[in-house]
């Protein structure tokens, strides 16, 4: 799964360690999100949206 | 009685099952256990049952701090799902050895005419086999 996390994350000005606190997971996991080496759980990909002041998922998560 | 705070260790990931220091509050309560230990064995004098008895109560401070430290340190999703992969490829790894270790003493006392088969090797395989019935039940149920 690609994601645009980091290109969301660079507009907002927040670092990975920043946005992980905010979600409630590690710094690495940000991280394997970005690379997309990690499908999320629904929960995780809504937290992210939200953090990242997105409406959708599908905004932020891009299914391969 | 609980001392240490989750927020010194990790979980250990490489070589073996618990606690690794993460920070110096962690090595230094670490540092402090082993003086204690070190204080309580001098006090106990020259009886090896008072230095067993010491070191057996010491052992279980340890232990209980440790789980409840374990108990507490928080896992991110991605992290549960690692260590549930690791721990059953390290459970299939123990297992193989087991039932090779059986099959080894099964092969060697029968060739001596005396059928053994050491107990605990058996009854690993049985609690393995009994707590992963438990835990998908429960699973099942639950989710």
């Amino acid at each position: 799964m690609k994601t645009k996390i980091r290109e969301f994350r660079k507009e907002q000005k927040i670092t990975q360690e920043e946005l992980a606190a905010i979600v409630d997971v590690t710094r690495q996991t940000i991280n394997s999100l970005e690379q997309g080496k990690y499908n999320p759980s629904l929960e995780l990909a809504y937290k992210i949206t939200k953090a990242l002041n997105k409406d959708k998922i599908e905004d932020v998560f891009i299914m391969d | 009685m609980i001392i240490a705070k989750p927020e010194w260790f990790k979980r250990r990931k490489y070589g073996g099952w618990g606690l690794g220091i993460k920070t110096w509050q962690g090595a230094v309560y670490f540092a402090v256990m082993i003086i204690a230990l070190v204080v309580l064995i001098t006090i106990a004098g020259e009886s090896t049952h008072m230095k067993l008895i010491v070191t057996g109560i010491w052992l279980a401070f340890l232990l209980v701090d440790v789980f409840d430290i374990m108990w507490k340190l928080k896992k991110d999703e991605r992290e549960v799902i690692h260590e549930a992969i690791a721990e059953r490829n390290a459970a299939w790894g123990m297992m193989i050895v087991l039932c090779f270790g059986v099959f080894v003493e099964l092969l060697y006392s029968t060739l001596n005419n005396k059928i053994y088969v050491n107990p605990f090797v058996v009854g690993a395989l049985v609690v393995g086999v009994v707590i992963k019935s438990i835990t998908n039940y429960k699973l099942e149920r639950e989710n």
